[in-house]
C-alpha cells in the first residue's frame, strides 16, 4: 500500500477561517524557540547586563545632547515634508478608514473574506506598532479621526468665522491620561478576549463608537488636549515612537523640521512622566506579555483546570478568567515595578519619592517590549499582510475582482523558521541592552554621583533581566490553542 | 606510484561525495509514518505533537470511533473519517512551522455542507515541521 490514496483529502482555499486565535485575528504557525537557543539567549542577557554594569563603572555616558541630522535640509526631506504630500497621506488614511468601516458594516461577515479584520488587527494594530517603533510616529501624521475633526474645524471656521468648533472646557489636570489608560485596557480586552473581535460588523461598530467618543472628547476639551490625554492610540503609538530614529520639531517660523536621531534617545526622560503615563506604559508591557502567555500550555492547563472543556459553561468561565487576566496583569506589573523602584531608592541611598523614580525609569523598559513585540509578530505579519492582496480586489467579499488578484494564494513560511528564531533572540537581547543602557543614562542624570547612580541600578537591571527572561520564556513555549 | 595514489585518492573522494549525497537524499526524503487513533474525541495515548523534519514525507494513518472531519491547518489538508475504515493522508512537509490538526463536526454532522460554517473546532494534536 502506498497510502497515496489520501481518501477524502481536499485542499480548501482560505480554510484557515475559524482558526483558533488569541489576538484578534488570524493564526500563527510559529515554532517554539529550541531549548539551546533559549538558554543561550537567557545566558547572553545576564552576561551582557553584568558586562555593561562593569563598563559603566569606568566611563559614564555624557551629556543630554545627542547626534541628529536635519532631514528637511535635503531634497528628499523637503519632498516628504511638503504640505501636498502630507495632505495626500491623510486623505488616503481617511479613505482607508471609511473603506474598513463600510466593509465591516456592509460586507460579507467572514473574518478572511472581509478586509476589516486583517486591516484592523494585522496591518493597523501590529503594523503601526512596528512602524512607530522602527521608523517614527506615523499615526500622529495620518490619524484619520484627527484629520476628520481638523477638516470639520476648518469648515466650521469658514462658515462661522471667529468661533471655535470645540467648546474649550478646561481639561481637569488631575484626570491626566487616565481616560487613555481605561480605553487601552478595554481595547486589549477586545483584542484578546472578545468573541467578536474578528466579526467585521462588530469591529466596524466598535470603530464608529470609538470615533464618536474621540470626537466628543475633542469637541469638549479641544483637539490637542484630547489627543494627548484621551486618544489612546495617539498616546500608545507616540510612546513607541519615542524609541524611533525620527522626531518632528516645531521650528517656529521655519515650519516643521524632521530630525534623524539614534534609536532610543527619545525615551530618556529628563522629567518624570505623570502617574497615568507610568500605568499606561506598564499596561502596554503587560498586554504584549499576556497576549503571548495566553498561547502557552501553562495557560491552557490553567483554563482546563478551572473551566474544563466539557463542562456546561466552559466558554463563559474562560471568558471571565481571561478578562481577569487582562485586568490583573497590568496591576501585577504596576505592583512589581513599584516594588523594584522602592528597592532602587533603598540601594541608591539618595532621597527621592517613589513616584518620581517610577516616572523617570518607566520609559527605559519600552525597548524590551518593542523587541518582544517584533519577535512575537514577525512571522504573523509576513503571513497576514498577504491577505491584503486578494482582499484589495474584493474588500467586501462580494466576489469582485478589481485588480485581478482575487485568487492570490497566501504563502506561509515566507521567512525561514530558523531565521525567525535568530531574529527573535537577536531582537530581544538588543532590546535588553538598549533598556539597560537607557536606565543607566537616566540614573546618571538623576543621581548626585556615579557611585549612587550605579548602586541604584542593581534593582532596575534585575527587573529588566526578569522581564527579558519572561519574553524569552514565552517565545520558547509551543503555541497552544485554548478556544 | 604517486600518480596512482592521487587517482585512487580522487576516486575515494568522489565515492565519499556520492555516498554523502545518497545519505542526504535518503534523509531528506524520509517517510515518517504516524498512526493516529481517535477515541472519545481525544487522541488515544495522549499523543499531542508529531515532529518531522522539513523535506520529510509524512504518512498519517487516521482512525476514529465516529465520523469526523480532520483539518491540518497551514497545509490546508482535510480528511473525512468514518469508524469503519482507516484513512491515509500522505504529503510532503515542505514548510516549517507548528500546525494544529483540528476536528470539525464530530458525529453524524460530518460532511454535511448545509450546516453553518462557524462551528466549534477542537484541536486534537499538532504537527511540528522543524527546519533541517
Amino acid at each position: 500500500m502506498n497510502g497515496r490514496a489520501a481518501i477524502g483529502v481536499t485542499i480548501c482555499s482560505l480554510a484557515a477561517a475559524g482558526d483558533a486565535h488569541a489576538h484578534g485575528f488570524g493564526a500563527r504557525y510559529d515554532l517554539p524557540i529550541p531549548l539551546p537557543l533559549y538558554l543561550g539567549g537567557a545566558g547572553l542577557t545576564v552576561a551582557v547586563s553584568f558586562v555593561m554594569l562593569a563598563a559603566f563603572m569606568r566611563s559614564a555616558p555624557g551629556s543630554n545632547a545627542y547626534w541628529h541630522f536635519d532631514v528637511t535640509r535635503t531634497f528628499f526631506g523637503r519632498l516628504l515634508a511638503a504640505p501636498g504630500f502630507l495632505l495626500a497621506c491623510r486623505a488616503l488614511a481617511v479613505a482607508l478608514f471609511l473603506l474598513v468601516v463600510a466593509a465591516g458594516l456592509f460586507g460579507v461577515q467572514s473574518p478572511l473574506k472581509n478586509v476589516a479584520p486583517v486591516m484592523v488587527w494585522a496591518i493597523w494594530w501590529v503594523g503601526m506598532a512596528y512602524i512607530s517603533a522602527l521608523l517614527g510616529d506615523l499615526w500622529a501624521l495620518v490619524n484619520p479621526l484627527d484629520t476628520l475633526f481638523a477638516w470639520a474645524e476648518a469648515l466650521h471656521a469658514r462658515i462661522r468665522p471667529g468661533r471655535n468648533l470645540a467648546s474649550g472646557v478646561h481639561y481637569p489636570g488631575a484626570l491626566g491620561a487616565w481616560p487613555a489608560v481605561v480605553l487601552f485596557v478595554v481595547f486589549v480586552w477586545m483584542e484578546l478576549v472578545w468573541d467578536h473581535s474578528d466579526t467585521p460588523a462588530y469591529l466596524a461598530a466598535a470603530m464608529l463608537a470609538y470615533a464618536a467618543l474621540t470626537w466628543l472628547g475633542m469637541l469638549v476639551f479641544g483637539r490637542a488636549q484630547w489627543l494627548s490625554r484621551g486618544e489612546v492610540f495617539a498616546l500608545v503609538f507616540g510612546l513607541l515612537a519615542r524609541f524611533a530614529p525620527t522626531e518632528v520639531r516645531d521650528a517656529g517660523a521655519d515650519g516643521r523640521r524632521v530630525w534623524l536621531r539614534p534609536y532610543g534617545v527619545g525615551l530618556l526622560a529628563s522629567e518624570p512622566v505623570p502617574p497615568s503615563i507610568v500605568v499606561l506604559v506598564l499596561a502596554m508591557l503587560a498586554a504584549v506579555c499576556f497576549d503571548g502567555f495566553m498561547e502557552t500550555p501553562l495557560w491552557a492547563r490553567l483554563l482546563e483546570r478551572h473551566a474544563p472543556e466539557l463542562s456546561g459553561n466552559a466558554d463563559a468561565t474562560r471568558t471571565w478568567i481571561s478578562t481577569g487576566g487582562v485586568i490583573g496583569t497590568p496591576l501585577l506589573f504596576v505592583a512589581v515595578y513599584l516594588l523594584f523602584c522602592r528597592l532602587s531608592i533603598g540601594c541608591g541611598g539618595a532621597r527621592a519619592s517613589l513616584m518620581r523614580v517610577a516616572g523617570l525609569y518607566v520609559l527605559t523598559l519600552v525597548p524590551i517590549a518593542i523587541a518582544y513585540h517584533l519577535a512575537h509578530y514577525l512571522s504573523f505579519l509576513t503571513m497576514a499582510w498577504q491577505y491584503l492582496i486578494p482582499l484589495a480586489s474584493d474588500p467586501f467579499g462580494f466576489g469582485w475582482d478589481l485588480f485581478g488578484t482575487k485568487s492570490h494564494f497566501i504563502r506561509i513560511g515566507l521567512i525561514d523558521a530558523r531565521a525567525v528564531w535568530y531574529i527573535a533572540i537577536g531582537a530581544i537581547v538588543s532590546g535588553h541592552i538598549a533598556a539597560v543602557y537607557l536606565a543607566h543614562c537616566v540614573a546618571l542624570r538623576s543621581n548626585p554621583d556615579l557611585r549612587t547612580a550605579l548602586r541604584s541600578q542593581w534593582p532596575m537591571v534585575a527587573l529588566m533581566v526578569c522581564y527579558t527572561m519572561t519574553s524569552l520564556w514565552i517565545i520558547a513555549q509551543p503555541i497552544v490553542a485554548t478556544r | 606510484m604517486s600518480l596512482d595514489t592521487r587517482v585512487s585518492g580522487r576516486f575515494w573522494g568522489r565515492f565519499a561525495v556520492v555516498l554523502v549525497g545518497v545519505a542526504l537524499l535518503g534523509a531528506a526524503s524520509a517517510v515518517r509514518e504516524f498512526d493516529v487513533s481517535i477515541r472519545d474525541r481525544h487522541v488515544e495515548g495522549g499523543q499531542s505533537t508529531l515532529r518531522v523534519m522539513r523535506g520529510d514525507t509524512v504518512l498519517m494513518r487516521l482512525r476514529a470511533d465516529e465520523t469526523v472531519s480532520l483539518h491540518l491547518h497551514g497545509y490546508d489538508l482535510r480528511a473525512d473519517l468514518s469508524p469503519a475504515s482507516t484513512t491515509s493522508v500522505r504529503f510532503e512537509a515542505t514548510i516549517a512551522g507548528r500546525f494544529p490538526i483540528t476536528a470539525h463536526e464530530f458525529g453524524a454532522a460530518a460532511g454535511n455542507a448545509a450546516l453553518p460554517t462557524k462551528h466549534r473546532e477542537v484541536t486534537l494534536l499538532y504537527l511540528e515541521v522543524l527546519p533541517e
